[in-house]
């Protein structure tokens, strides 16, 4: 797997987290390549003239949002890449996020940033480092979570368990009818 | 002319016309026996009297009075014997009537007595069969009304168990929407969250995720 990718993906659990992660750390290497053209400049500096120099939009919410973790991958992070090769590599990362082992989680409650922080290290320290998950909203599960992976669903709800249990829940009605007749 | 007149025999009562048959012939040849025994004497009377005319011509009319005599003898002899023999057939004949009478009175009886018990024996025969068929039909009807109970039972019986069925499957419905109501606002998130990593364990056992 690519190196950057791996970095990446240490602190990065969902998809679409990946996805947007790997896009600005394109974009910030690309600033610091094709803009300040200064590679000894700090990343916490390269930031904040990113910051200077975007109009307010997307790109700037995204730097904000994830200052911290574009710092966290530190300063030779971004010296890895040159003008001739950063094309080449996230087309790479792009591609080997296509084959990545991503799951699917169907939920029926809205999840916070730091469930999925913990959510995100249960995958990664038991299905793999490389592993990254997708969330959807299933408000009739009720409970617990259903899963999808290479085209395989697997049912964990409450709502399946009840299902399941429907024939025993007629008996044990009928039980109680015969009983109380 | 004949030599002397042959008096009629005398008129015997006919027997009663609901006697049997073989007590009228027993009656008829008594009677055909009598009258059998006087002709002969009557003909042998006047067989010697022809005698006697054709023997003695000079003598005839003695021997005519002789023989008139003899005759007249003969005759109320015979008629004395007619009348005696007559008297005892009558006399036999109404003791055979008694006896006839006594024992008509007593086959009447008999037959009577053997009606009876033949139309007692039919009737107990038909009060037999009649209470056999109606406790034949007593118990035909008794089972077609069981067998149409029985239908009418089942019938119930299905009915009953479709509609429990319906209100089996509507309880589990609305069971499990009561689940989800419930569940949905009594679950706090630390809950769901347990409810997910368990989902997790239970995958990663099932090598869910290879």
């Amino acid at each position: 797997m690519n190196q950057v990718l791996t970095i990446i993906l240490k602190e990065t659990y969902t998809k679409t987290s990946l996805l947007r992660r790997v896009r600005l750390a394109k974009d910030v290497a690309n600033f610091a390549l094709f803009h300040l053209q200064d590679p000894n400049l700090s990343l916490e500096i390269t930031l904040e003239k990113l910051l200077a120099a975007t109009p307010a939009g997307p790109l700037k919410t995204q730097v904000e949002a994830n200052k911290d973790w574009l710092l966290s991958l530190g300063d030779n992070f971004f010296k890895q890449f040159d003008k001739s090769q950063i094309n080449v590599i996230f087309n790479q990362i792009q591609s080997e996020i296509e084959v990545l082992k991503s799951i699917t989680i169907y939920l029926p409650f809205e999840i916070y940033d730091r469930d999925i922080q913990s959510l995100g290290q249960w995958f990664k320290k038991n299905v793999g480092q490389e592993a990254i998950f997708e969330f959807a909203y299933a408000p009739d599960l009720i409970g617990g979570c259903s899963l999808s992976y290479k085209g395989i669903v697997k049912d964990y709800s409450i709502k399946t368990r009840v299902q399941l249990n429907r024939q025993a829940l007629i008996q044990e009605l009928q039980n109680l009818k015969h009983g109380s007749s | 002319m004949p030599i002397f007149s042959k008096k009629a025999a005398p008129v015997v009562s006919s027997p009663p016309a609901s006697a049997p048959d073989w007590a009228i012939h027993e009656s008829q040849t008594l009677l055909y026996g009598a009258q059998k025994k006087a002709q002969n004497i009557l003909a042998q009377a006047e067989l010697e009297g022809i005698k006697m005319a054709s023997e003695s011509g000079a003598g005839i009319k003695q021997y005519e009075a002789e023989y008139n005599q003899q005759l007249a003898s003969q005759i109320k002899v015979a008629e004395g014997n007619f009348e005696a023999s007559l008297k005892q057939l009558t006399a036999q004949y109404a003791q055979f009537t008694t006896q006839l009478q006594g024992q008509t009175q007593n086959t009447q009886a008999a037959v009577e007595e053997l009606v009876k018990t033949h139309i007692n024996e039919i009737l107990l025969n038909l009060e037999q069969k009649l209470m056999d068929f109606l406790t034949q039909s007593q118990q035909k009807s008794s089972e077609a009304i069981t067998l149409e109970l029985k239908a009418a039972q089942d019938m119930i019986e299905n009915y009953r168990t479709q509609q429990f069925k319906l209100i089996d499957d509507n309880i589990v419905a609305v069971l499990e929407r009561t689940f989800s109501l419930v569940l949905q606002k009594k679950l706090t998130l630390e809950d769901q969250l347990d409810l997910v990593y368990d989902a997790l364990e239970k995958a990663k056992a099932e090598k869910f995720f290879g």
